[in-house]
């Protein structure tokens, strides 16, 4: 086998076990790696209903199909587990060096069960599996954990994936960190934590091969040129806070907890401003040409010597969404989170949901332990993450997520927590960009924006943003599905427009790869596969289509102002827009999967389970 | 009869200008492809990264977006007095 091992490794924490499980290239190509792999064994390992914070919950890493090859954008890997904050699949990725270094240690993918009885940090030294008392570390960050673990290794090659003070205190969005990079949301962090492993270090020795030396590497050089072309060059330049003042210009940049589209001081917290003043170096992923995170820094002032990698997703939310607009306090913020462990982006939407509590007069000063939680008040904010990451006072109810904190405080506070599944929403304000809106609430995770795509649809007029229409049900779907292919491949999603075909030039790349033949519609269906391998999880675990919804503030309120004034989407249109999407996916008007539908996708392994009887042919003609 | 159209320039499109907006005066009737000649001929910088030499349409990497509320799909369109256009990239992902 090229590329492949063809062997996961099984891990049970509780009595220090270990297992392998062989997998054919014929169930490696049905799922590729990445997401795709790593869903598929949360799938197989995870007992319907299980708690997510109990020692069945298999928390689940997967390669990139490219890792540890000379493949470009290719070293991701895929983490899966069911998630603490949703309830349902809970799929998320991280780049760098740690994909390469588990396929050299010998392993498709990983998976983690049990609950320790003290705790650990995994080693996986090729084909031996350690377990070292991880007492030293507990308490630390997670950049701190990685050094110390590497300097008590002795080895600074050893890649560490680790949780910080977050995932030991099991905040539900708390993630795992690598080499700078993060396996951000979902909250596997704080499965991990649940586990009681702080950290899985690895060090693999073997050298992987591929099938065709010389075609890939004609295919690396050519794409390493088009991956530093104009089609990158968003990238390259400013990176993703680029998206600061666009997303204000057009008016869907989300300020005060998503109140207002508009925010006055976004040229204080933008790309441009962080390049000109703030920006201290780009970074790479391991093996990336592009380079696109952009390195911060703060050389005066209170919050003097933070520095961290910023991306547009922590910049909307730790910024205008709490109407903080200084650099200096996101660049703070955004460390604090990567460095406590919690995902910024939920973060900073728990914080701007607590600051309009705030404001309401649903919280008060006593009850938030004496901080002014005014929107804008920054070095609250800062100390609100440090509560929230070791449950402090009120940090333990904003532990939980917005969802399950508004569900508990009330007041009409469910209102304005804004999420969908669970999952706190990305940097756009979607009551004008309707295609999107659909997007999120249908999506498996929750309101993701990596895994929907559809708001290139809206933004870049190949639909009226403002309207709803037919046909935006297979467009958002075929969005996703697209999304779900890089997602398990897994290749970066920032290379996504620099193939002119992309199914049949990135199939031969794979079969360039590892040998196994694969057509460019067998690449295409891996993303409705899994897309639908997702979604029967989440059936499995009762998931109705009353989850695929939206918050009341986007249903119901008016943009006050700016370009989309007036707007909001009506429940009326998001129905209208999830019948057209079911219709499209081939589902029932309630969202299930006709067994047939499973079958034809080659799952039929779970399609008695959680499949409808029903056609497909049923569905297509209205009757689902 | 000449009309007005306030530019407002995001991201790479600034930094190779020098300024963040500016004002283009073109004929009634003109379209958005004239204004992208018009900005070629006041920013030469933008020609090359921005403006593709040959062509006179924007390259891959970006677009524009007139008034905040609708993207340009079709650079034949007229233009109308008043308007605001960004220039900025054009993907979105973050």
């Amino acid at each position: 086998m090229n590329a492949y091992t063809g062997k996961i490794l099984h891990i049970d924490v509780t009595n220090r076990k270990t297992w392998v499980q062989k997998v054919s290239p014929e169930f490696l190509k049905r799922y590729l790696g990445g997401v795709g792999l790593a869903t598929r064994l949360v799938y197989d390992n995870t007992p319907r209903g299980c708690d997510p914070l109990g020692p069945d919950n298999a928390l689940c890493f997967a390669c990139s199909a490219f890792a540890g090859t000379t493949m470009p954008v290719g070293t991701k890997h895929g983490v899966a587990s069911k998630s603490p904050l949703t309830g349902m699949i809970g799929d998320s990725l991280s780049g760098s060096h740690f994909s390469e270094m588990l396929r050299r240690a010998g392993w498709d993918g990983i998976v983690i069960k049990g609950q320790a009885p003290s705790w650990l940090v995994v080693f996986i030294d090729d084909e031996q599996v350690r377990f070292l008392d991880a007492t030293p570390y507990l308490g630390k960050g997670t950049t701190a954990t990685q050094e110390a673990i590497r300097t008590a290794i002795g080895d600074e090659n050893v890649r560490v994936s680790a949780i910080g003070p977050a995932g030991e205190h099991i905040v539900r969005y708390a993630l795992i960190d690598n080499d700078g990079r993060q396996v951000g949301r979902t909250g596997n962090g704080a499965v991990m934590g649940s586990k009681r492993i702080k950290a899985i270090a690895m060090r693999g020795s073997h050298p992987v091969t591929v099938a065709d030396p010389d075609g890939l590497m004609e295919a690396t050089l050519k794409l390493i040129k088009v991956a530093q072309g104009p089609g990158t060059l968003k990238y390259r330049e400013l990176g993703t806070p680029s998206n600061v003042l666009s997303m204000n210009a057009i008016g869907v940049l989300p300020t005060r907890n998503f109140s207002e589209t508009v925010f006055e001081h976004a040229e204080e917290v933008s790309g441009e401003r962080l390049r000109d003043q703030y920006r201290v170096k780009s970074v790479a992923c391991s093996g990336c040409p592009i380079a696109c995170e952009q390195w911060g820094a703060v050389r005066e002032g209170k919050y003097k010597g933070a520095r961290i990698g910023l991306d547009y997703e922590p910049l909307f939310s730790l910024g205008p969404n709490c109407g903080i607009g200084s650099m200096p306090a996101v660049i703070k913020l955004t460390q604090t989170c990567d460095e406590l462990g919690i995902d910024a982006m939920s973060a900073g939407v728990v914080v701007s949901w607590a600051m309009e509590c705030y404001e309401r007069g649903i919280f008060t000063q006593e009850q938030c332990d004496g901080l002014d939680l005014h929107f804008g008040n920054d070095e609250a904010a800062v100390t609100l993450l440090e509560k929230i990451a070791r449950r402090d006072g009120i940090g333990d109810l904003l532990a939980e997520g917005v969802k399950r904190a508004s569900e508990r405080t009330g007041q009409g506070s469910e209102h304005f927590a804004m999420h969908s599944k669970g999952l706190e929403m990305p940097g756009y304000d979607v009551r004008s960009l309707k295609t999107f809106a659909m997007g999120l609430a249908v999506g498996t995770r929750g309101a993701c924006h990596n895994r929907a795509l559809s708001y290139e649809l809206d933004i870049k007029g190949k639909v009226d943003r403002f309207t709803v229409g037919p046909g935006r049900g297979k467009m958002a779907m075929e969005s996703e599905n697209f999304a779900c292919v890089l997602d398990c491949l897994v290749l970066c999603k920032f290379l996504r427009n620099c193939f002119d075909d992309f199914n049949t030039e990135v199939a031969q790349i794979y079969t360039m790869t590892t040998g196994i033949d694969l057509t460019p519609e067998e690449l295409a269906a891996v993303g409705e596969r899994v897309c639908n391998l997702k979604k029967a999880f989440n059936i499995r675990e009762g998931w109705t289509r009353a989850d695929d919804w939206l918050p009341g503030r986007v249903l119901s309120d008016p943009i006050p102002s700016g370009p989309g004034a007036g707007v909001y989407i009506t429940p009326d249109e998001l129905n209208y827009l999830i019948d057209d999407y079911y219709q499209a996916r081939g589902w029932t008007s309630e969202g299930l999967i006709p067994r047939a539908k499973l079958v034809a996708l080659d799952l039929a392994d779970i399609a008695e389970s959680v499949g409808v009887d029903l056609s497909v042919a049923d569905v297509a003609a209205g009757e689902g | 009869m000449a009309m007005d159209l306030d530019v407002e320039f995001l991201g790479l499109a600034r930094e190779l200008v020098g300024t963040r907006s500016c004002t283009i005066r073109l004929e009634s009737g003109a379209t958005f492809r004239d204004l992208l000649l018009s900005l070629a001929s006041t920013y030469p910088a933008l020609l090359g990264k921005i403006i593709d030499r040959d062509s006179g349409e924007l390259t891959r990497a970006f677009m524009l977006n007139v008034d905040g509320r609708r993207a340009v799909t079709d650079l034949d369109v007229p233009a109308a007095d008043g308007q605001r256009v960004l220039l900025m990239f054009a993907e979105a992902g973050g």
